[in-house]
């Protein structure tokens, strides 16, 4: 281990992984900043131009860009109540009650280290626990893999989402997305219609690109942002305060424990940031300092949502490096960049490629260094990023989707299986289905199967192999309790509505 | 009872199912164990998706009161958001397939000036400052930096070569 570390410090501390590490920075910035824009649109956007990079810039330079609109998106939110982010939702209670009350520059600071804080607490958790946790995962086997993938992907389904039978709706269409192609034993053709291109399957970034980034911005344009550029003119004068190093000091605890539940709430596959802050943010509100004023403009409301939800971001890497389970739609779109290195993530990864796993662990540490120094420039010119232009904006980007989609393979048949995938987005958004579960389960589907199929050639076609096997049988029940909770969360909220 | 429209997108997804189950899976799929896994996945739906129609069947979901929630808003904000959207589609659906004959420089500077129109950007100079410079900051990432030669569509390849033969 000490010797792959070694490698990796030599890997990480090079000029253009810090360049690759400040783009991925900023663009989060820019992105996490502007309502709608998410990290997931800036991700899908970048992730083509990455496979002319090198694999560990390539992947610094998207880790970057989640830091980035982590505290990207905590800017609007405090200065305009505008969360540019689901998960700065949390931020915005507490930090534009700060704002009003001209405390602005204050809370912006506190943001940035608490996101800092918490981002930071969680890379740490992750160089110390992956190791070890990739060992326990060699030694599983098919049954033990296929129970995991399908809890994985029951968890995802229903909790990734407004509503999680339409979740795991999507999740089953992404399963039956990932069989498309050859199949894994007979190499006979699935699905594909003859079309060649289909034969190594649905190419992956066009899709994600389509189903993310296309349909996001078609959505965009329909509901439209109007009401928000209002909301921006309407906004209270910017305070000067600056933090305090007592006030800083006074944060400590909160942004540990938050930082702490943000890193259990994102390690857990299909639990997102959002969740985190608002869990962190809940637990500050009822046992920690400062608490009768969290939710009336606490410097500490801001610090635990922010610290929450930022220590997601390291956190999803665990189920990924470890298992090559993508916990969450980041996770999924890291996860395609290292596929198209021919990277392929999972127990074997720390074995095979030790050093540059190594390296993107200390890469992870590094970026949140550069955001520290980055995020007080930012909060300086945040203001004119809010006020883009998005007559502009869009069409700059749709344009860079078509480019993106062609620049990998060279084939037109990509930018047309891309907004294909944009239109099925746009419609499964306007009908309350999100996508990113079919994302997942299209990435996790083939190793399902393979594992699936494996199992039963082990056991002569007896299913019950899922049974037999302690670890197995723990996900296979798991898997059950999960359908049976939902279904009697559904029965409950029934009850509820009948007795009004 | 009525039904809701999570009831119909259900029984909309459940006709897909029956198609994907009783015609495509079997068209397109060897029988045997490769069959497994598509079919499965089509059962996961099947299963969820009656869910999906029972529970719509029985009140409206949170999804669709949120729909209501927004249509008021645009009727507040001003309508044709929803036309700019369908607009939009048309026309990088046309640019999109007509890639092969105009490429992704005159394609991509047309695409811009027609988007950016539809979305309200109608003044002259940056207009043109936009569209013409969107397709020329690709060309210096693409063709300068990362060595990649994007297609510039027949339609300007045929006219290199009457400009190289004259």
């Amino acid at each position: 281990m000490y010797a792959q570390l070694g490698e990796a410090v030599f890997l990480v501390f090079t000029l253009k992984n810090l360049i690759g590490a400040t783009i991925g920075i900023l663009v989060g910035f820019i992105f996490g900043s502007i309502p709608g824009l998410t990290g997931n649109v800036a991700l899908g956007l970048l992730v083509p131009f990455t496979f002319y990079m090198d694999p560990l810039i390539g992947i610094v330079t998207l880790l970057g860009i989640g830091k980035g609109t982590s505290f990207g998106g905590s800017v609007p939110a405090i200065l305009f109540n505008m969360p540019g982010t689901p998960q700065a939702t949390a931020t915005a209670i507490d930090g534009h009650l700060l704002t009003q009350k001209g405390q602005s520059k204050k809370a912006l600071h506190m943001a940035l280290y608490a996101s800092v804080g918490g981002d930071l607490f969680s890379d740490l958790c992750l160089l110390a626990v992956a190791p070890p946790l990739a060992m326990v995962a060699l030694k599983i086997g098919p049954p033990e893999y296929a129970t995991i993938i399908m809890f994985s992907l029951l968890i995802i389904g229903a909790f990734v989402g407004s509503s999680p039978i339409k979740g795991l709706i999507s999740a089953g269409f992404g399963l039956l997305l990932g069989t498309v192609g050859l199949d894994l034993f007979s190499a006979s053709d699935r699905l594909t219609f003859n079309i060649l291109r289909l034969e190594d399957g649905i190419p992956l970034i066009p899709m994600l690109m389509g189903l993310l980034v296309l349909s996001e911005i078609f959505l965009q344009i329909r509901r439209s942002y109007m009401g928000s550029e209002k909301s921006l003119n309407e906004t209270t004068a910017q305070g000067n305060k600056k933090l305090s190093w007592k006030e800083l000091k006074q944060a400590f605890p909160t942004i540990f424990r938050s930082g702490a539940l943000g890193t259990f709430i994102g390690a857990t596959p299909g639990l997102g940031a959002t969740l985190g802050a608002f869990l962190a943010y809940n637990v500050s509100k009822r046992i920690g300092k400062d608490r009768e004023n969290i939710g009336r403009g606490s410097l500490m409301g801001v610090a635990s949502s922010e610290a929450g939800n930022s220590a997601g971001t390291g956190a999803n890497l665990i189920p990924l490096v470890t298992l090559g389970i993508p916990g969450n739609v980041e996770a999924a779109l890291i996860l395609g960049a290292f596929m198209i290195h021919g990277i392929t993530p999972g127990p074997f990864l720390m074995e095979k490629q030790g050093p540059l796993l190594y390296a993107i662990f200390l890469s992870l540490i590094l970026a949140n260094i550069l955001l520290l120094a980055l995020g007080f420039a930012f909060i300086r010119v945040s203001r004119s990023i809010l006020h883009l232009d998005r007559s502009v904006l869009f069409p700059i980007i749709l344009l860079m989707t078509t480019v993106g989609a062609y620049s990998i393979s060279k084939e037109f048949i990509d930018v047309g299986i891309m907004f294909l995938f944009g239109i099925i987005g746009y419609v499964m958004r306007r009908f309350g289905f999100t996508p990113i579960p079919m994302i997942i389960a299209f990435l996790l589907g083939p190793l399902l199967e393979n594992g699936v199929r494996l199992s039963l050639r082990l056991s002569g076609g007896d299913p019950f192999i899922f049974f037999s096997r302690p670890i197995s049988l723990v996900f296979a029940l798991l898997s059950v309790i999960t359908i049976a909770w939902m279904l009697l969360a559904a029965l409950k909220k029934r009850r509820l509505r009948k007795t009004g | 009872m009525k039904a809701t429209a999570d009831a119909k997108t259900a029984l909309f997804i459940l006709s897909i199912c029956a198609l994907l189950l009783f015609w495509v899976i079997p068209a397109n799929v060897e029988k045997g164990p490769a069959r497994l896994m598509p079919n499965l996945s089509v059962v996961w739906v099947v299963l969820f998706t009656f869910w999906l129609f029972i529970a719509g069947l029985r009140g409206r979901s949170n999804h669709e009161k949120e729909e209501e929630a927004a249509l008021i808003d645009k009727k507040d904000l001003g309508a044709g958001e929803s036309f700019n959207a369908f607009l939009l589609f048309l026309i990088w659906g046309v640019y999109i397939f007509s890639l092969p004959l105009f490429g992704f420089y005159l394609g991509g500077f047309l695409a811009m000036v027609a988007s950016m129109r539809t979305l309200g950007k109608r003044s002259g100079k940056p207009l043109l400052a936009w569209s013409l410079g969107a397709p020329t900051g690709i060309y210096l990432l693409f063709e300068i930096v990362l060595q990649l030669r994007l297609p510039k569509g027949k339609l300007i390849d045929t006219l290199f070569s009457i400009f190289a033969f004259s």
